[in-house]
């Protein structure tokens, strides 16, 4: 009936009825462009997503019928699955641990790149390598080189009258290792520090120096404040990255976790309970649970960025 | 005074060189021990104190290494899905870029944060689901898993992308609508010669994504004669184990790397200026 009534208004107004065509005709083309978004989207994100978040409610094994079950998923494993707690407590230690020295490595590196010496192409380059290799590949070569009886860490400690661990079977260094090795892949943290560190405006160290700040002094009231947003955004893409750390220790722990859960991180344990045990609702429910995890984590860190983070334009408010 | 000045300059010079140096050692050096390994016989793997250099060598690891498992047909199937993907999440996302930076169309900004927004989901949710979907629909143990879901554009690529589109002035689109272009032929004729450098980057991210992929492999592939060359080296550890065959799994680990290794050499002020880019403009 609208529609209709519309048409009779629009007739005369002819040269309306073109751009209103026109724009129909825009819009339509530019939903065609973003067509291979929106179908992916709906057939491999949303609607799987969906998806999961039903079978969580389920206990389905692949095998048999799924059948609704409530929360009792999310009820066992929170009351009776030692397995779960033990693998939140070691990827909290292992997520913390890993980012912080992480920021920090990769931050000095940067700062140290950032100088204008000749050959920093170069090390730059070196400092990156590891992070292009192959996760299969780096893990296979921790694992001989960590090795308690024959590795080359232990032998270089030795060196120095230092007994060293053995690193991968002993259940207190184990995860400490992965820590260890997770430090190696800074290239592209650092990357993003530098491109970030270049974007300093240089008056800003020359009036600092004129005001007679010295070296630290310089880092600490101008370098990190103007860095604050980049390192906001490497905190928060290196936590998601971590809580999803899976390779290098189902490489190096034969897809165990061990010794003794040691190194049971959350990522490991869903794949083992999903495609190992088959047990697709639960591990739904892991799977849910991490994500609303991280989802905290990142508010959180969000909220309380603005006591630290320091952004120019609401410096330019005052 | 002066003098003085330009002495400690140069001290501090040389400590940050010393400084560079002994770190780039330190982050070299599991590679160095690698091909080191690869290269030396069975009774110096073992040997104590360790041999930093391999003598004699023995190249032939890397021969029995290779034909212990069907590393060329892992080669082949991981060149076809490497292959693949850039092909298509490259020009899906270009495609999918050039809707959202140069067309009209409602609700544009709403979605256009919606594919920011899937950049942080983890794939944890998406993969259980993805399983069974592919299960249905027959695509477990076939390279389509791995390969089709590309087609449909990559979050980041999109972003990248676009990013690099806004930069280019409109008046070309202009310009080339006068001449009679349609939209598909400004895209098609006009941008995606100027997006090479952005494009490029994606190219690269992707190869490197893609030849290293663990986890999809891991589930999606489970029968040996469509394995990745990951999925092959991982196994060297598995199937060997109890008697590891140290030298021979570092020269398969070598060959493995030596791919990512060299393209990243040949590209990697495209990649880390890529990467540069996106970093700053966060």
């Amino acid at each position: 009936m609208r529609k209709r009534i519309q048409k009779k208004q629009k007739e005369p107004r002819h040269q309306q009825s073109i751009s209103q065509r026109k724009k129909k005709y825009a819009a339509f083309e530019g939903y065609l462009f973003i067509a291979p978004w929106i179908l992916g989207f709906l057939f491999f994100q949303i609607g799987p997503m969906l998806f999961s978040f039903i079978m969580s409610f389920t206990g389905w094994k692949m095998i048999n019928v799924p059948q609704f079950v409530g929360l009792k998923n999310y009820e066992n494993i929170f009351f009776h699955d030692e397995i779960f707690i033990t693998s939140i407590q070691v990827t909290l230690k292992y997520v913390f641990f890993s980012v912080t020295l992480s920021l920090v490595v990769s931050l000095m590196l940067a700062l140290l790149l950032n100088s204008k010496l000749k050959g920093m192409y170069l090390f730059r380059t070196l400092f990156y390598i590891p992070s292009v290799v192959s996760g299969v590949a780096l893990s296979l070569v921790w694992v001989w080189f960590l090795n308690g009886d024959f590795g080359i860490l232990n032998f270089i400690l030795s060196a120095i009258g230092i007994q060293g661990p053995d690193w991968l079977g002993d259940p207190s260094y184990a995860l400490w290792s992965l820590i260890m090795m997770s430090v190696f892949g800074v290239g592209g943290t650092m990357v993003i520090f530098l491109a970030g560190l270049q974007n300093i405006p240089q008056y800003l160290y020359e009036s600092a120096m004129i005001d007679g700040a010295n070296g630290f002094q310089k880092f600490y009231k101008v370098t990190l404040p103007i860095l604050s947003p980049t390192i906001l955004f490497n905190m928060i893409t290196m936590i998601i990255g971590a809580f999803r750390t899976f390779t290098q220790v189902y490489i190096i722990t034969d897809g165990s976790g061990g010794p003794l859960n040691a190194t049971m991180l959350y990522a490991l344990y869903l794949y083992k309970k999903a495609f190992k045990y088959m047990e697709m609702g639960y591990a739904s429910a892991l799977a849910w649970i991490l994500f609303a995890i991280i989802l905290v984590l990142t508010l959180i860190i969000f909220k309380f960025s603005k006591y630290w983070v320091y952004y120019e334009a609401e410096q330019e408010k005052r | 005074m002066t003098m003085k000045k330009s002495q400690k300059k140069k001290m501090n010079t040389t400590v940050r060189y010393l400084l560079l140096i002994s770190i780039s050692a330190i982050f070299l050096f599991p590679f160095f021990w690698m091909v080191s390994t690869s290269l030396k016989i069975d009774s110096d793997i073992f040997a104590y104190p360790p041999k930093l250099l391999p003598s004699p060598m023995k190249i032939k690891n890397y021969i029995e290494a290779w034909n212990s498992q069907n590393f060329t047909l892992y080669t082949f199937n991981t060149i076809k899905i490497t292959g693949f993907s850039i092909l298509f999440s490259v020009a899906s996302s270009a495609l999918v870029a050039f809707g959202f930076a140069r067309l009209r169309f409602p609700g544009r900004n709403i979605l256009f944060i919606v594919v920011l927004a899937t950049m942080m989901i983890p794939a944890e949710v998406q993969t259980i689901p993805l399983y069974i979907e592919f299960k249905y629909l027959g695509w477990i143990n076939s390279h389509l898993s791995l390969i089709v879901p590309k087609l449909f554009g990559n979050a980041f690529f999109i972003f990248l992308i676009r990013q690099f589109m806004m930069g280019i002035p409109r008046e070309l689109d202009e310009a080339a609508k006068l001449d009679g272009c349609n939209h598909f032929q400004i895209f098609y004729r006009i941008m995606l010669p100027l997006l090479v450098p952005v494009l490029t980057t994606c190219i690269i991210f992707q190869f490197l994504w893609s030849w290293n992929d663990f986890f999809g492999p891991l589930i999606f592939l489970q029968t040996r004669d469509t394995w990745t060359f990951s999925l092959g080296v991982a196994a060297f550890k598995n199937e060997v184990y109890g008697r590891v065959i140290w030298n021979q799994m570092m020269a398969i680990a070598t060959i493995y790397s030596i791919i990512p290794l060299l393209v990243f050499f040949f590209s990697q002020d495209k990649l880390i200026g890529g990467i540069a880019t996106t970093g700053s403009k966060n």
